[in-house]
């Protein structure tokens, strides 16, 4: 079973003009695979998700559920199941027949209901609790009712609209795992919607990152962490989130080198050489070509080393702050671009207010056209392969 | 997961399922819901009404049916009349008076009745009570109660030594309309508080527990928690009886029919006996007219200056 | 605080030296017992109506009036009965039932569709809805009277059924309209993946989820048709149509005024739907709980 999103586009009429929350995307999820959509709040994640249920019509676009166009089917007609934000268990029916509602409007008789409700509730490990209402139940236990009312039928695909995000800490995980349980398990396309991005990362096959209604790429967590096609997935993706230098362009290789080295860069295709803060790094070039003179560099707080020396580094800044993050540090830095956020061991003695030197390592760097913001180079060479182009 | 088959499922009669899906076809599904009530309203409320602002443009006959155009006439007449003038006053007075009365008791009640005490339940039900007490019934009880030669609160009042002589409540020129307006409270209050107290139930204890902690006295809570949050509530409940005892005719009518020296002759009255004593029908709409006018111009300077911009949905 | 520090000073300074826990206690009392005197001024007027309906009629003229009926008698009562009462209590039941099934089903519907669906102009309906009550509803009842007569309706109780709805159909439509914007859509949106046509997402989940506001809404409409008085003075002519507010009435047109009577029957009136407001508050509450009103 398959979905897949053609151009798809919604637009509300506003006062004055319209306003787009989702701006022709492209998708598709793949038999039995696990896809985050994932963005800061109106990106357009949810309203693509709601496109695909059926509760929103789509401006235009197209929609397919295992190659049949279903954009003007009614959600009913729809054969999805789906999860929302704030569960909507039905607060004045019980767990069981939450649960087996789904079964009702498809006219199941009552004794079949309850057997498959039964079955459902015991995969969740709720099979005690059938007999409550919702409002007599902790978090993770209605979250758990909704996904059983999920899995008693069977959907097409699941779509999953935020459904942790009321969750403590703790629960979120559990829940996670609840959820991945019942993706292994039922072998259907799942999409999911979420704006942590370490949650996208953590359950995805692939993850979807989008921004103002636009599809900014699609590719696996670890494509996205380690080669990001731009700006925006670069910051987006990670915690602590990358630190950017701004820098200018002093030459790179010409088209011809540059196309055969996709948007990662091979050994040998070609190079791109910037200049920042009086230094000059030669890094490999990807497809983009550079369309400014001024570019941005960007490396991961993990990469970044510190050192006393003034020489070492490649510019200096103050060490505003240091603050523990499980067994290592996080280095604050008041650099001359901004904040700078290094990850240093927990030995590391430097006080606040002291003068450091920055240094990262060039081969876990990124560089950004300022222009485009698509990466037109970078250090690193080895990897898996990026499956989807950035957007241009 | 599990699931038997498609034949287990399919047992909803195909017939019922068809007419689910046409009674769900969009413009099918908002005829369904949305036209009883627009249908009703547009014959039983917006029909009548333009009845009336068309009929008073006319002279209309009390026997024969016919009509004669007088453009203005009923109108001038009317604006020349001092009895509509002083009828105006007198309902100005009356709807004032009361939705006053009513909103002050009627949100302290709901303050007495929002907090911790025994019989809770029962005390509630006693104060909701006159929500339902008939305006026929009310104003009978009230004129036995206020009876010049046997009314009970003059007999009280009388053995506490508050009063020489009987008092004739609903008979007195001085008195009448203050006895009509506290008659009418008594069972509108109640109006009031049934709104705010929903309301006060939905403000969250912790705000009055911060605030608390945070020094504030019971009378700076009321100000700076209680009000703001009734603000919207007092904002449409102060709309609603205005406009309700604004055109209130009943519970007037039975208590005073308008006397005594038509002290209580309301707007509402004046027009009722421009139609019914007088049967000049064309005249009694267009002083409908101009009351559905003036409201219509309260309501919009009141909209304009005091309409809580987040609390009041009208949506 | 400097008011505080005051009052501390002056002659209530008493006050501010007793333990916090008193001083809560205190205040607790005081308001008890003015809630127990708002409680005796609701309560005295219905006392006083059931005391009279049942004193003889020597005692209700004489001087003093004793304030409990000592020797209690259902003379008036028979009297009240010997009347076309009966009959008036019928029609009366039977116009509220109506007014209530009426409003309660057009206002349920109709503030489900203005709620949910996108519907043009219905921010200019919500307005205009309000304005239906700026018009005096006496001189609605003309326009109707002329109306129903050519519809062969005066005189009969669909009529009045009808013609009282105005006054609560208002509202009602205005109080779900409100009370359906609290109810999550989304419960209905997963009812909908997960199969259930929109129509019967309403009737499976919006419905019952609506039902403290569809109780509020058949109170007040109850309140309202249980007492109606103007309008159908004017559109029941016939007195074996009466509802029982017009029957109450023609008790005082005699040359003196039957308070003996007039009281047994308020009593009838009034009584049986006490019990109704004792069960029912709770969902009162809830529904005019409706959100931002």
């Amino acid at each position: 079973m398959t979905v897949e999103l053609t151009a798809l586009t919604k637009s509300y009429d506003i006062p004055g003009g319209e306003e787009i929350a989702v701006n022709g995307i492209d998708l598709e999820v793949g038999e039995d695979e696990f896809v985050s959509l994932v963005g800061p709040s109106g990106c357009g994640k949810s309203t693509t998700l709601r496109c695909i249920a059926g509760l929103e019509t789509p401006t235009s676009g197209e929609i397919r559920i295992n190659g049949e166009d279903v954009t003007d089917t009614a959600p009913n007609k729809r054969g999805l199941a789906m999860m929302f934000q704030d569960i909507a268990l039905y607060p004045h029916m019980t767990v069981w027949e939450n649960i087996a509602y789904p079964l009702k409007v498809r006219g199941v008789s009552e004794d079949d209901r309850h057997e498959e409700a039964t079955a459902a509730a015991e995969v969740m490990r709720i099979a005690d609790l059938l007999d409550k209402y919702p409002g007599e139940l902790s978090g993770g236990q209605r979250q758990r009712c909704a996904l059983a009312r999920t899995i008693v039928y069977d959907p097409k695909a699941f779509l999953m609209d935020e459904p942790l995000s009321d969750l403590d800490a703790k629960l979120k995980v559990a829940v996670r795992k609840e959820i991945q349980r019942v993706h292994d398990r039922v072998e259907r396309p799942t999409i999911y919607v979420t704006h942590d991005q370490a949650e996208a990362l953590s359950m995805s096959d692939r993850v979807a990152v989008m921004n103002d209604g636009e599809l900014m790429g699609i590719a696996t967590p670890d494509e996205h962490y380690n080669f990001p096609a731009n700006k925006f997935i670069a910051s987006f993706i990670g915690n602590p989130s990358m630190n950017f230098v701004t820098g200018q362009l002093l030459s790179s290789s010409d088209r011809e080198e540059r196309s055969s080295s996709g948007s990662r860069a091979k050994p040998g295709d070609g190079t791109i050489t910037v200049e920042f803060h009086d230094n000059e790094i030669e890094l490999g070039a990807t497809v983009n070509e550079p369309r400014s003179e001024t570019v941005e560099i960007g490396f991961r707080p993990e990469v970044v080393d510190l050192h006393a020396d003034p020489d070492e580094g490649y510019f200096e800044g103050t060490l505003e702050l240091i603050e523990r993050i499980g067994d290592r540090r996080l280095a604050t830095i008041q650099g001359p671009d901004g904040e700078i956020r290094a990850m240093v061991p927990d030995s590391y003695t430097a006080s606040e207010g002291t003068q450091v030197s920055v240094s990262f390592d060039e081969r876990d760097a990124h560089v950004f056209d300022d222009g485009t913001k698509n990466v037109v180079g970078r250090g690193r060479t080895e990897g898996a392969e990026i499956t989807a182009e950035s957007s241009s | 997961m599990p699931a038997k088959h498609e034949e287990v499922r399919r047992r909803v009669h195909p017939y019922q399922e068809s007419l689910y899906d046409v009674l769900s076809k969009r413009w099918i599904f908002v005829g369904l819901t949305v036209l009883p009530a627009i249908g009703l309203f547009a014959f039983i409320n917006m029909l009548p009404m333009l009845w009336a602002l068309t009929a008073s443009f006319f002279e209309i006959g009390a026997l024969s049916p016919e009509w004669h155009w007088v453009g203005l006439e009923n109108f001038r007449i009317v604006l020349d009349d001092g009895k509509f003038w002083a009828s105006l006053f007198r309902s100005t007075v009356f709807a004032g008076g009361s939705v006053a009365l009513q909103v002050t008791a009627g949100t302290a009640l709901a303050l007495l009745l929002n907090r911790d005490f025994k019989f809770k339940r029962v005390v509630r039900a006693i104060a909701l009570l006159p929500y339902i007490v008939p305006t026929a019934v009310l104003s009978f009880i009230a004129l036995w109660m206020g009876n010049s030669r046997y009314g009970i609160v003059s007999q009280i009042l009388h053995q506490l030594g508050l009063i020489e002589q009987f008092i004739p409540w609903y008979g007195s020129p001085e008195l009448a309309m203050f006895a009509v307006i506290t008659t009418s409270s008594w069972k509108f209050t109640i109006f009031v508080t049934i709104i705010v107290l929903a309301r006060l139930q939905s403000i969250p204890s912790s705000l009055y527990e911060a605030a608390t902690v945070s020094g504030a006295s019971a009378y700076r809570r009321f100000v700076d928690i209680t009000l703001p949050n009734l603000r919207g509530v007092l904002f449409i409940v102060v709309l609603l009886r205005g406009v309700w005892m604004f055109n209130k005719f009943d519970i007037v009518y039975i208590l005073t029919k308008g006397g005594p020296l038509n002290k209580t002759t309301i707007a509402s009255i004046y027009a009722y006996r421009m139609a019914f004593d007088q049967l000049n029908l064309g005249r009694a709409a267009a002083v409908s007219t101009l009351l559905f006018l003036l409201l219509l111009g309260a309501a919009a300077v009141y909209f304009y200056y005091f309409e809580p911009s987040e609390e009041v949905r009208v949506e | 605080m400097s008011i505080a520090s005051s009052w501390e000073d002056g002659p209530l300074g008493f006050w501010y030296e007793l333990p916090y826990q008193t001083q809560k206690k205190i205040k607790n009392v005081l308001l008890n017992v003015l809630l127990a005197i708002v409680l005796v001024l609701i309560l005295f007027p219905i006392y006083w109506m059931i005391a009279t309906s049942l004193f003889h009629s020597n005692d209700l003229f004489t001087l003093p009036m004793p304030l409990f009926p000592s020797d209690p008698t259902f003379v008036e009562y028979r009297a009240v009965l010997e009347t076309e009462v009966v009959q008036w209590y019928t029609n009366t039941v039977l116009v509220s039932a109506g007014i209530v099934l009426l409003t309660t089903t057009a206002a349920t519907l109709g503030g489900y569709g203005l709620a949910r669906l996108d519907i043009p102009y219905k921010k200019t309906f919500a307005r205009v809805i309000l304005f239906g009550y700026m018009f005096p509803p006496i001189l609605l009842s003309i326009p109707m009277f002329i109306f129903w007569r050519q519809l062969g309706l005066i005189n009969s109780l669909p009529g009045i059924i009808l013609a009282q709805t105005a006054t609560t159909l208002p509202f009602s439509l205005w109080l779900m309209w409100q009370f359906f914007q609290t109810v999550p859509y989304s419960l209905e949106e997963s009812a909908m993946v997960g199969g259930s046509s929109r129509f019967r997402a309403f009737v499976d989940v919006a419905l019952p989820m609506a039902k403290p506001g569809m109780i509020a809404v058949a109170i007040f409409s109850f309140a309202i048709a249980w007492g109606a008085y103007t309008i159908p003075s004017i559109l029941l002519t016939d007195s074996s149509k009466w509802v029982l507010t017009l029957g109450l009435a023609s008790f005082t047109e005699a040359e003196s005024v039957l308070w003996g009577q007039i009281m047994a029957a308020s009593t009838l009136f009034v009584l049986p739907t006490f019990f109704f407001m004792y069960y029912l508050q709770k969902y009162i509450l809830e529904g005019f709980r409706a959100g931002r009103i």
